[in-house]
């Protein structure tokens, strides 16, 4: 598919349905949701929490199983493929608001890791590329240290940093700034706008509503699993439609 | 609370206990009467007359070799026994709790008398092997918890990252899940080869000739059973604190972050 300016569509879902029973009680998180990413899109979920947000999110790559509907990434169907779920995964890279580095690897190896498995460089090889992404989001004096030797924000650089080292065609951010002391959230964000502003293709699940209206291309809300209301950033803040996103934004404010 | 005061409180009493204990050994050494003689036990280290290790050397080499057998055999099984606990086939996983129960819960010298006496009759098993298969079963049920502690220590946040990434399922395996796995285990792994070290000296009931069925013999024959205990005590010590040691040193150096 392809959007009004001659963008291909790099996610696309269709009719996702989604619920939990639980001790009889049936939760719905996702209903029947469609949704287009296109490349050069920047959509920032937003919605309170239970809203399925994150839970789409980690449908795009398949880190959660959908009860019906279709999920495809550039034009691959998770469930119809033949193609193994970690190849289709490998097209896109998400940052998780925990971080999730693999303590056993230091800051560098965390990012080579990716390069030296997935595209199968040599060690070498793939800690060069991995010396120039640590610089491009600040860290190359850090390379060294261990996860549990950072910040929370110097963490999610370097989580940035592994995402981008096998080349995605989206990166998936979820909560990002979500686990950062205040003073800390700006490293983070100030990184995935420059990549935003590069062209990078991204969804992010997030809290932070000034960095939302800065960042995204389009603002998705979202409530019971459904898309209430999408819009650009300016008339998404400054003239909300639906009922519940006025609410939902006069709650924050 | 004073931190200074504390910490010479404790070397006070540290101290204090060392002494006591000293005072008693020396004590009791100095009210026994008993005539110690070591020098007969060179003779059972290397046998002069053969020109060939002695009695308690080959003891040595047997509990060597059958500690060895089955701390490999018990940490292969463990780890298999470990992972069908954890698994979610209900059939595998319910034999291998009960395995692990029965193999944790019963003494190791009932196990031995079984395996030898009933299964080893049935099926012609000499003592050594007999002791090895039993020894191997026995280690495995305490690789197997200790394996599943690990596992279930490990922050399965990771496995999303990496999935995430686009790893495989056996690159997780190897390259995430097992270093960081292995590096939790091998406290408690040393601890338990260590006990098995000392464990293995019951396979001397089964008349194996290890290094405690030597010490059995060579007391029948001279009666000084003081001496050769320490001695064989002194060995059973060198070889755990060797593999102590190895321990710590592998835990040093594969450090998790």
């Amino acid at each position: 598919m392809i959007d009004s300016n001659g963008n291909k569509s790099l996610i696309s879902m269709k009719a996702v349905s989604k619920s939990f029973s639980n001790a009889g009680h049936h939760n719905t998180v996702l209903d029947s949701l469609d949704l287009e990413v296109f490349e050069g899109d920047v959509l920032c979920l937003i919605g309170s929490s239970g809203s399925g947000k994150s839970t789409c999110l980690r449908t795009m790559n398949a880190l959660e199983t959908i009860d019906s509907g279709r999920i495809e990434v550039c034009g691959i169907d998770f469930a119809t493929s033949n193609m193994p779920i970690h190849k289709i995964r490998q097209k896109t890279a998400m940052v998780f608001q925990r971080f999730e580095l693999f303590p056993h690897l230091t800051a560098l190896e965390n990012v080579a890791i990716g390069p030296r498995l997935v595209a199968k460089l040599s060690k070498k090889e793939a800690e060069a590329e991995a010396e120039v992404l640590l610089k491009r989001v600040g860290l190359e004096s850090q390379a060294h240290k261990y996860p549990s030797q950072l910040s929370g924000g110097q963490q999610q650089r370097v989580s940035i940093a592994r995402a981008l080292a096998n080349k995605p065609k989206v990166l998936l951010c979820d909560e990002p700034t979500s686990a950062l002391d205040p003073e800390l959230v700006h490293e983070v964000t100030d990184i995935l706008q420059q990549l935003a502003k590069e062209g990078m293709t991204m969804v992010i699940v997030t809290h932070e509503m000034r960095f939302a209206r800065n960042v995204a291309t389009e603002c998705i809300f979202l409530e019971g699993g459904k898309i209430v209301e999408r819009a650009k950033p300016a008339a998404f803040f400054d003239q909300p439609q639906h009922i519940r996103l006025k609410n939902f934004l006069e709650r924050l404010s | 609370m004073h931190a200074k005061r504390l910490a010479w409180f404790w070397s006070f009493l540290s101290i204090l206990a060392l002494g006591l204990g000293s005072w008693l050994v020396l004590h009791s050494f100095n009210n026994l009467d008993y005539e110690w003689d070591f020098a007969f036990l060179k003779d059972y280290i290397w046998d002069p007359v053969n020109q060939s290790p002695g009695l308690l050397l080959q003891g040595l080499w047997i509990t060597l070799k059958v500690s060895f057998l089955s701390i490999v055999w018990g940490t292969l099984l463990g780890l298999l026994l470990g992972g069908l606990m954890m698994g979610r086939e209900p059939v595998s996983r319910w034999f291998a709790l009960i395995f692990v129960d029965v193999f944790r819960n019963t003494p190791v010298l009932v196990q031995l008398y079984v395996m030898y006496f009933i299964v080893g009759t049935a099926i012609e098993m000499t003592p050594e092997t007999a002791g090895i298969v039993t020894l191997s079963l026995f280690c495995a049920s305490y690789v197997a918890e200790i394996f599943r502690g690990a596992v279930l220590e490990f922050e399965k946040g990771q496995i999303d990252a990496a999935k995430a990434m686009g790893l495989a399922s056996w690159q997780i395996a190897y390259h995430i899940a097992a270093p960081q796995v292995l590096r939790r285990m091998l406290p408690a792994l040393v601890g338990q080869f260590v006990s098995l070290v000392k464990d293995s000296s019951l396979v001397s009931v089964i008349s194996v000739a290890d290094i405690t069925k030597s010490a059995l013999n060579i007391v029948a024959v001279s009666f000084k059973s003081f001496e050769t205990w320490f001695v064989v005590a002194i060995l059973y010590c060198i070889v755990n604190t060797a593999l102590s040691s190895y321990g710590r040193y592998l835990e040093r150096r594969l450090r998790v972050g």
